[in-house]
């Protein structure tokens, strides 16, 4: 049985001209420990879909359809039923990780609460509990003293203590939003390689967010790509890398800067900007206006979705045409 | 060194034997404030129509290096001249000649535009200092011609920056600091915030300003790929020294310094067959502060016993490249 069940999850506000959907008929499942990766750019409701998961989604959002966690359902849940799943069942890994971390409590402090919360732990029990997973995420107390605030340290190791905070109190499903976007380079691999580590450790699933197709590509067992808040193409992610369907897909692709490319080569674009979200009727495929293989089929109906392979779908009318 | 040889056209731009430090704030009220070197005498020169990327992880004084090259920041030793002239020693008209003819970018295109006022008013605002013989028409002119320069149409002189997407925001900022025509473009990671679509767009529209206005750049950036193709010449900064350089074509096939390779190797590949594996996870590393050493020896896998005794000096390392190391890769 799949460990996360979104089915046909629609989050939509209210705007000045009726609702405004963000998330739009989105359907995937997690594995218990499987990885599991959202790719998309700003604004196709990524973090949405995540926050609705998490129980998450700000007021004035309005979700329907269904999100189910170990089979109970979470979607409009009472608090009492999510807290008592975030940080138990689920935890989430933010891009910021000053915002997520409380600037004034030391880093120790802030792990060992999760262990007290969750698992019920004394305060000599927790602080213990804190300094194994400090330990365990790359911050040993021989460097790392418990009593640092979050602003003595760097952005990775920041990210670090989120992370361990994320473990404390072992969780079945871990989201990233983002994880490693505000750091450099090779601070992104170590971050990569611990997300990595303590999954499997724990055997926990991951569903990664990144507008980063390589890191989607290094990390995940299967992906969705989103485009305008719906499912543009998704798949095993070996499936979807070695035969890209969907146009969006392909030009997310071709947008990187390759290594393997001549370099002073013109960057290849997706010529427009991501629509901003309108009303909740929508007609043809979201992709169309910036689209080089759009026909007149493009704009008057919604594309369904194409198998290319086992669980390998693109939802085009004209997959594998970019 | 890197000081202008005789007889040779001197750099546009020289930075020579820069030390700059940081003072920390005090850990108890009656405390000395401590000094944090970020710079440890960085010398490198841009010569005009050869860009250069600076690479280096957060903390290395990439930003640093690039506000001491702006003047925003004085350093404690050494000196950073433009067209031959010290920075720190510019008599006032000087210095305003100086700050039309260096120009910068920053990465936060929502930060970098002032929301209460329109757009024309912001492009046209460097003009209105710097270049005080235009008259409000021509001004208003150079101001429609930067827009239409950037991909934008003159119609948005009216408009409020809230109107903007961040990529559209970032063109403003271009069309910004490049409305005095400056020789010189520093540019602090200009597409980080960008998104993967948005990005090219930009990068497309710096390297084509670049061919039609010979604009030289020094780019900061995270993204390797991005250095790769936008920049002629790279230099690697790790902990406040330059520790390889080199044209980037060069840098980028065959690097010299194992971080360089590191860095290089660190970039994410889209393709799965490169999966990572569980295994051990790697601990966060050491920044020695003052070190006698090679400051990458306790990361290096090619360390031997000489890297931990002394430090290796930026040494020359074939034609154009420099490296310090002294195990350097084949």
């Amino acid at each position: 049985m799949a460990l996360l069940d979104v089915r046909a999850l629609t989050v939509a506000f209210d705007g000045a001209h009726g609702p405004v959907t963000v998330v739009d008929g989105v359907s995937f499942t997690v594995a218990p420990g499987e990885s599991f990766g959202i790719v998309g750019e700003s604004g196709c409701g990524k973090t949405l879909t995540a926050l609705a998961v998490m129980g998450l989604l700000p007021p004035g959002a309005r979700a329907s359809g269904s999100v189910s966690l170990d089979g109970s359902e979470i979607l409009n849940a009472g608090d009492d039923l999510l807290s008592g799943l975030r940080g138990r069942r689920m935890a989430m890994v933010f891009q910021e990780p000053m915002r997520a971390l409380n600037p004034v409590r030391t880093i120790a402090g802030q792990v060992a609460e999760g262990a007290r919360i969750h698992l019920g732990l004394g305060a000599a029990a927790a602080r213990d509990r804190a300094r194994e997973l400090l330990d365990h995420v790359g911050l040993p107390a021989s460097r790392f003293p418990p009593d640092l605030y979050p602003h003595e340290l760097s952005g990775g190791q920041r990210q670090r203590v989120v992370i361990a905070i994320a473990l404390a109190a072992g969780p079945a499903l871990i989201i990233a939003d983002e994880p490693t976007t505000a750091l450099d380079v090779t601070t992104q691999a170590r971050i990569l390689d611990l997300i990595v580590d303590v999954t499997d450790a724990e055997g926990a699933a991951l569903v990664l967010i990144s507008h980063d197709l390589g890191v989607i590509a290094e990390m995940t067992d299967r992906m969705m790509v989103m485009y305008a808040g719906m499912i543009a193409e998704h798949g095993p992610t070996a499936a979807v890398f070695a035969a890209m369907a969907h146009p969006y897909t392909v030009g997310l692709f071709n947008a990187l800067p390759a290594m393997r490319e001549a370099a002073g080569a013109r960057f290849r674009t997706i010529p427009g900007k991501v629509p901003p979200p309108g009303p909740a009727l929508r007609i043809g495929c979201p992709f169309a206006p910036r689209c080089r293989s759009a026909g007149p089929r493009c704009r008057a109906g919604l594309p369904p979705p194409v198998s290319l392979s086992p669980g390998h779908e693109a939802m085009c009318f004209f997959p594998g045409h970019p | 060194m890197s000081g202008p040889v005789s007889g040779a056209p001197p750099a546009l731009l020289d930075v020579a034997n820069v030390v700059r430090d940081y003072r920390l704030p005090r850990r108890t009220i009656l405390a000395a404030r401590a000094r944090l070197r970020v710079l440890h005498g960085v010398s490198l020169s841009v010569r005009a129509g050869v860009s250069l990327g600076l690479i280096g992880e957060s903390g290395a004084g990439k930003s640093t290096l690039a506000r001491l090259m702006l003047g925003l920041e004085r350093p404690d030793l050494g000196t950073v001249r433009f067209a031959g002239d010290d920075l720190a020693r510019l008599g006032r008209a000087r210095r305003r000649e100086l700050r039309r003819r260096i120009q910068m970018v920053f990465q936060d295109p929502y930060g970098s535009l002032d929301p209460r006022q329109t757009v024309g008013r912001s492009i046209e605002e460097p003009l209105a200092v710097l270049a005080r013989g235009l008259g409000p028409r021509q001004r208003r002119d150079r101001v429609a011609a930067g827009l239409v320069a950037v991909g934008l149409d003159p119609g948005a002189i009216g408009r409020y920056p809230h109107a903007f997407s961040g990529g559209e925001r970032q063109r403003i900022a271009i069309a910004r600091a490049l409305v005095t025509d400056p020789d010189l473009l520093v540019a602090d990671e200009p597409v980080s915030a960008l998104d993967v679509s948005v990005r090219s767009q930009i990068l497309n529209l710096m390297m084509d300003l670049r061919d039609q206005r010979a604009i030289t750049y020094v780019l900061i950036s995270h993204d390797l790929t991005v250095i790769r193709h936008v920049t002629d010449c790279v230099a690697v900064i790790h902990l406040g020294r330059i520790v390889e350089e080199g044209t980037t074509a060069a840098v980028f096939a065959r690097p010299l310094h194992p971080y360089t390779a590191a860095l290089i190797a660190a970039v994410p590949k889209p393709d799965p067959r490169f999966r990572r594996k569980p295994g051990k996870v790697p601990p966060e590393p050491h920044a020695p502060l003052f070190v006698r050493h090679c400051p990458y020896a306790p990361r290096c896998p090619r360390a031997r016993e000489h890297c931990f005794a002394e430090m290796p000096p930026l040494g020359e390392a074939g034609a154009g490249r420099r490296v310090a190391c002294f195990y350097p890769l084949e």
